[in-house]
């Protein structure tokens, strides 16, 4: 037998009809001798009535148009968003597939000159004699000894003014009455730039853009030679003394002096330069050669020169003087 | 049955279609079922503008899902259980802003134990609800419920769903939703009382 409270905890159940029949049956036994679970029973009855006849509201008319428009606008940036990237497939795939091959050349090409620009020229021109082996050499020591951003900067573009950027201990080499040439003029066949030139000017523009040290420091380093380098300059002093008397045409003898970096690779330059600007190179030597150009060519050459390396000193140049002028360049490593 | 049988056919059709992303079955979809919606929403919030962002959301939720409902529960309990869960959520980020709201169940625990003052000679509790003005006291006893109750009441009482897709519908066990039902039933029945006792 069950309690008043057990039984008047299943009226809710009864009132929704939710009871077993046992149960129910049980609590309808009870209902007849108990008038306040009839009355509350009434009360829940009346309750699950109302709020189950409650009645249905009906949905804004929009609601569905509103629901709609949003569905559709998610699955239009959806698709919108695969389509560009890949709609329609024959146009773009070929279009995203040349981009690829272009990319991937522009970076195979990239990543090659990348290399190129770290390696430095190693192999010595074939043109250079055997016996300037050691000199190169001493050249290489002391071009690893010396920073590199020790080469003065002269930018392409300003006019060269030969008089006033010669250092005031230069002297300009007068004009010497020179014998007739014995040997015929050496005029390197037209060529192209060899690559390792290409790249030594490419490294020495972004070496030039690199902040140098001071000039007093640079010219420091220029008065303090190793004992080799010494060495190797008395041994080009010989070789210029010797050069003098070259000038056998009777046409004024220009001096040009370049300090470079690497001293290999200037005698091929110089072969180019002066063809490219209508000259003729007389002899070459070791350290030193001889050429011959148009007088007004004289500054296009001195300004080509210059990227090779710093140029200590400058030809003078005559104006009132002969259209073709000789030029005598002497080049020696940076220290 | 075979009308039963019919319309079961044709909404799987039309779930089939929605996975392949077609809008106008899945605007079928909306029509037969935003009106069911609609009430258990504006019952469970108490309040229309919320009931129709809650069914919007409901069925945009259900668009995004829709592949991955493989009808392991009928179509009409997986969109109540969405607007359920949009509805709780709605409910909460109201009950931040707006602050805390008069709960009923504190109320009635605090009138446990007393008798219920029920006069004979008042007319029944059936013939006052019938009034009309007695309609609002209801919704009003209603809204009042704490949200896991209203919820039982909303789905049991007002959409007359079976306990164990209620059960399913809320995560509940079908024992947790027939005494939360009845204690639920309990609540309204005694506001409705406070509330024509007063005057």
């Amino acid at each position: 037998m069950k309690s008043h409270e057990e039984i008047r905890s299943m009226l809710p159940a009864m009132a929704g009809g939710d009871l077993s029949k046992a149960d129910q049956s049980l609590l309808e036994q009870h209902l007849v001798e108990c008038p306040t679970c009839r009355s509350e029973l009434s009360q829940l009855q009346a309750v699950v009535a109302a709020v189950r006849s409650t009645p249905q509201l009906e949905p804004p008319p929009w609601l569905s148009s509103r629901i709609m428009a949003r569905v559709k606008e998610e699955q239009e940036s959806h698709r919108s968003w695969f389509a560009r990237l890949f709609l329609p497939l024959q146009i773009k795939l070929p279009l995203e597939a040349l981009a690829l091959v272009m990319i991937c050349a522009t970076t195979w090409y990239v990543m090659q000159d990348v290399n190129r620009s770290q390696q430095r020229p190693s192999v010595p021109p074939a043109a250079e004699a055997p016996a300037a082996a050691p000199a190169r050499e001493a050249d290489r020591v002391s071009d690893a000894q010396a920073p590199r951003a020790t080469v003065p900067v002269i930018p392409p573009s300003v006019p060269v003014a030969p008089k006033a950027e010669s250092p005031p201990s230069a002297t300009p080499l007068r004009p010497v009455a020179q014998k007739p040439q014995a040997a015929p003029a050496f005029a390197p066949p037209p060529q192209k730039v060899p690559e390792h030139i290409e790249q030594m000017e490419r490294f020495k523009s972004a070496s030039e853009s690199v902040s140098a040290p001071s000039a007093a420091g640079r010219e420091q380093r220029a008065g303090s030679p190793s004992p080799m380098a010494d060495h190797t300059m008395a041994a080009k002093r010989k070789a210029e003394s010797s050069n003098s008397g070259l000038g056998v045409t009777g046409m004024q003898t220009q001096r040009l002096r370049l300090v470079v970096e690497d001293r290999a690779t200037v005698s091929d330059a110089l072969g180019i330069i002066v063809q490219r600007l209508g000259g003729t190179i007389l002899e070459s030597r070791t350290g030193s050669a001889k050429v011959r150009i148009q007088a007004d060519r004289l500054p296009e050459l001195v300004e080509q020169l210059a990227r090779l390396g710093r140029i200590t000193e400058r030809p003078v140049v005559d104006k009132a003087g002969d259209k073709v002028l000789e030029l005598l360049i002497i080049w020696q490593a940076a220290k | 049955m075979s009308t039963v049988t019919a319309e079961i056919s044709e909404e799987l059709q039309l779930l089939a279609a929605c996975r392949k992303g077609d809008t106008a079955a899945f605007e079928q979809l909306v029509l037969r079922y935003q009106r069911s919606l609609y009430n258990v929403a504006f019952r469970i919030s108490g309040n229309e503008a919320d009931a129709a962002d809650i069914v919007q959301e409901t069925f945009l939720a259900a668009w995004r899902k829709i592949k991955e409902f493989r009808g392991e529960a009928k179509l009409s309990t997986w969109l109540t259980s969405i607007a359920v869960n949009q509805a709780r959520s709605r409910w909460q980020h109201n009950r931040q802003k707006q602050g805390r709201e008069e709960s009923l169940d504190s109320s009635d625990e605090a009138g446990q134990g007393r008798p219920l003052q029920v006069a004979s000679d008042q007319p029944s509790a059936m013939e006052q609800l019938e009034r009309s003005q007695l309609r609002e006291l209801l919704e009003r006893c209603i809204r009042a419920l704490d949200q896991g109750f209203r919820e039982v009441l909303v789905l049991r009482d007002m959409r007359e769903m079976p306990y164990d897709e209620v059960g399913q519908v809320l995560g509940l066990r079908e024992g947790t939703v027939k005494s939360r039902l009845f204690r639920a039933r309990e609540s309204v029945r005694d506001c409705v009382t406070k509330g024509m006792a007063q005057p």
